[in-house]
């Protein structure tokens, strides 16, 4: 029998009985858009998280204070004097206590949910934060308690428009402050949207909270060689303020780095899991539909015989017939996958990092998938006997 | 020239069932045999033996000269290819092939290029009648047009003997005429027919009528009483 043959006669019913063939094609379908959309979106999200991370600075070191734990036998909250005094350790170029809330701010009629940060003009500086009007907090408007706010590019936008607000009055938990900058758009990382923000001077935001301790501190290092020295200055400082009793944790940036990547990468494989099972899942239900299919045509099976065709003939017509399918799902998957990673990829705002290996290996799996469970319908085609097959009815 | 000597076939299903026993059967080339036989004396079980579907439980199968009853199953199926052309009483057709590629499949089991077997198929069709139907799927097509394709396709191969199992078991009356009316110009042409019928009439345009009552071959008795 001839190539261009067996493939015309595996592909005829696979063209006449529509139904069946797309119903058997959708597990697979569904499958491999499923892998691709997953690895590709943890792919994507990972590289995002990475490169904000690494945006930080490979010289950041946070500081946080844990929450109270039972009877500790240090019960002291750090202070904004301890905090600032951490920017002065040798090593360390900046700090910037931070405390924050999630609020709202209005204008007029307008409204915006943001995140507020109460911190110092350094914070903007950390966060690498660029200025679209106006200016940055000052050290004199933390020195002064000022009612005074730098808005986030899209808070802005919310609240006045194209307009620029440097001067107008906004409310943010029913206290008037006054903009005195806005940052440009910064984007969105995952799904926390970083232009929805205000910064406000930390001892304005602590008046307000009635909350005197600070929450964490984000410390710069002078030189990437200095962290490890700078962080043992801080740490010293902060065990002779707490002691060691758990009262504070510190993080740098390769450490949140090496964090995320575990479990970025925990949940890759999770995720591949579930969508390789779902493949599984796709194969099996194919295998049932070529089973259905073979025992349907138990009497073409029989004639065909009649006319010749050779136990090999008839093994590789339905082992045709279930690569055909499985790879048909395949291709669709990949194309459905490839789509759904650039729609979710765009909609959490983080670029999409598409793997080409992802595509090619699910395709080649499809092939194997089909040969696994095309071949034992295949066989069962195969093996029959012609004048037991064309007796059935 | 096909023979069947001492052949017999032994069912061991549920119950055991001798569907033939000690067949001797001679067909010379070019001979039209007519086979009849009341339902289950074991028609069908020969014209399978005969057409190298099943094997015999004993007894042997010469094929011009060659004896081919313990041929493995892919050298009969090729054997099958070149020497039997089979039509069934339910037409048997693959219902998603159109008429000519219905046709063109013993062919395409035969390697033969695509042009070539194109060729042969409308050929073939068009002496059956049916040239204006050679793209029509077979579902589209009458009972008496189904077994004109299914006779076509039995010839598009040339083989050696055209097996028919009741070929006008489902058809009109107008179609048998139709069908017998083929079958007694394939025999005029030369063409070595076996045919299985209920159908007096039918039979009686064969060189030859042999009767199966429970799986043994006899005379046919009208037949019988003629020559003596
Ligand atoms: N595969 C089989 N298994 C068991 N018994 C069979 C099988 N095929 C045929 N038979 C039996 O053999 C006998 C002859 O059957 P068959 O050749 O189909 O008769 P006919 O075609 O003359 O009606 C019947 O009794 C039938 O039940
Ligand atoms: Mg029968």
């Amino acid at each position: 029998m001839r190539i261009d043959d067996l493939v015309r006669q595996a592909w005829r019913p696979l063209r006449v009985y529509k139904l069946r063939t797309s119903l058997s094609l959708l597990g697979i379908l569904i499958g491999v858009a499923a892998v691709i959309a997953l690895t590709t979106l943890m792919h994507s999200a990972s590289n995002s998280v990475d490169s904000r991370v690494e945006s930080l600075g490979t010289n950041l070191i946070v500081a946080t204070m844990n929450p109270l734990v039972g009877a500790s036998n240090n019960q002291h909250d750090m202070t904004l004097g301890q905090a600032q005094k951490l920017g002065r350790l040798p090593g360390v170029s900046d700090a910037a206590p931070v405390d924050y809330e999630t609020t709202a701010v209005s204008a007029g009629s307008r409204n915006a949910p943001v995140t507020l940060y109460g911190t110092t003009p350094h914070l903007a500086d950390i966060l690498q934060y660029r200025l679209a009007f106006g200016r940055y907090l000052t050290a004199a408007d933390v020195a002064s308690h000022l009612n005074v706010t730098v808005l986030g590019a899209q808070t802005s936008r919310q609240l006045f428009g194209r307009v620029n607000p440097v001067g107008r009055q906004v409310m943010i938990d029913h206290e008037p402050y006054t903009v005195v900058g806005v940052f440009a758009a910064k984007g969105a990382f995952l799904t926390v949207n970083q232009d929805a923000i205000v910064m406000t001077p930390i001892t304005t935001y602590q008046d307000f909270s009635r909350i005197a301790s600070i929450d964490s501190v984000y410390i710069q290092a002078r030189q990437t060689a200095h962290l490890s020295h700078a962080l043992d200055a801080v740490n010293r400082q902060l065990t002779a303020w707490f002691g060691n009793s758990g009262r504070y944790t510190l993080l740098t940036q390769s450490a949140i780095l090496s964090v995320t990547q575990q479990i970025t990468g925990l949940l890759t494989h999770v995720l591949v899991g579930v969508a390789a099972i779902s493949v599984l899942v796709g194969g099996i239900g194919m295998l049932n539909v070529m089973l259905i299919s073979v025992s349907e045509r138990v009497r073409e099976i029989g004639l065909r015989k009649s006319l010749g065709a050779k136990r090999r003939d008839l093994l590789m017509q339905f082992l045709v017939e279930a690569v055909i399918i499985s790879l048909s799902g395949g291709i669709l998957g990949v194309g459905a996958g490839v789509a759904a990673s650039l729609a979710l990829t765009s909609r959490f705002h983080i670029g999409a990092a598409i793997n080409p290996a992802v595509p090619v290996l699910a395709l080649a799996a499809c092939v194997v998938l089909g040969i696994l469970f095309g071949i034992y319908p295949a066989f069962r085609a195969a093996r029959m006997a012609p004048a037991e097959a064309l007796r059935c009815d | 020239m096909l023979q069947l000597n001492g052949v017999s076939k032994i069912y061991h299903g549920r119950v055991t069932t001798t569907a033939l026993s000690g067949i001797d059967l001679a067909v010379p080339d070019g001979e039209f045999l007519a086979i009849v036989g009341p339902s289950g004396s074991g028609k069908s079980t020969l014209m399978n033996i005969i057409g190298l579907l099943d094997r015999p439980t004993t007894g042997q199968y010469w094929m011009d000269g060659v004896e081919v009853t313990r041929w493995s199953d892919a050298h009969l199926a090729g054997l099958r290819n070149r020497s039997i052309g089979f039509v069934f009483q339910s037409f048997n057709l693959v219902p998603t092939l159109s008429a000519r590629e219905n046709v063109e499949l013993p062919l395409v089991y035969r390697s033969v290029a695509p042009r070539e077997r194109r060729r042969a198929a409308e050929s073939w069709l068009k002496r059956l009648g049916l040239g204006h139907r050679m793209d029509y799927r077979p579902h589209e097509l009458s009972g008496g047009q189904q077994q004109r394709v299914a006779v076509a396709r039995a010839l598009a191969g040339s083989p050696k003997i055209l097996l028919a199992d009741e070929p006008t078991g489902n058809l009109d009356d107008a179609s048998r005429r139709d069908v017998a009316k083929i079958f007694e110009e394939l025999c005029g042409s030369g063409q070595t027919i076996v045919l299985i019928t209920h159908d007096g009439q039918f039979a009686s345009v064969a060189d030859r009528r042999l009767r199966l009552v429970d799986g043994i071959l006899e005379q046919e008795a009208r037949a019988a009483s003629h020559a003596n």
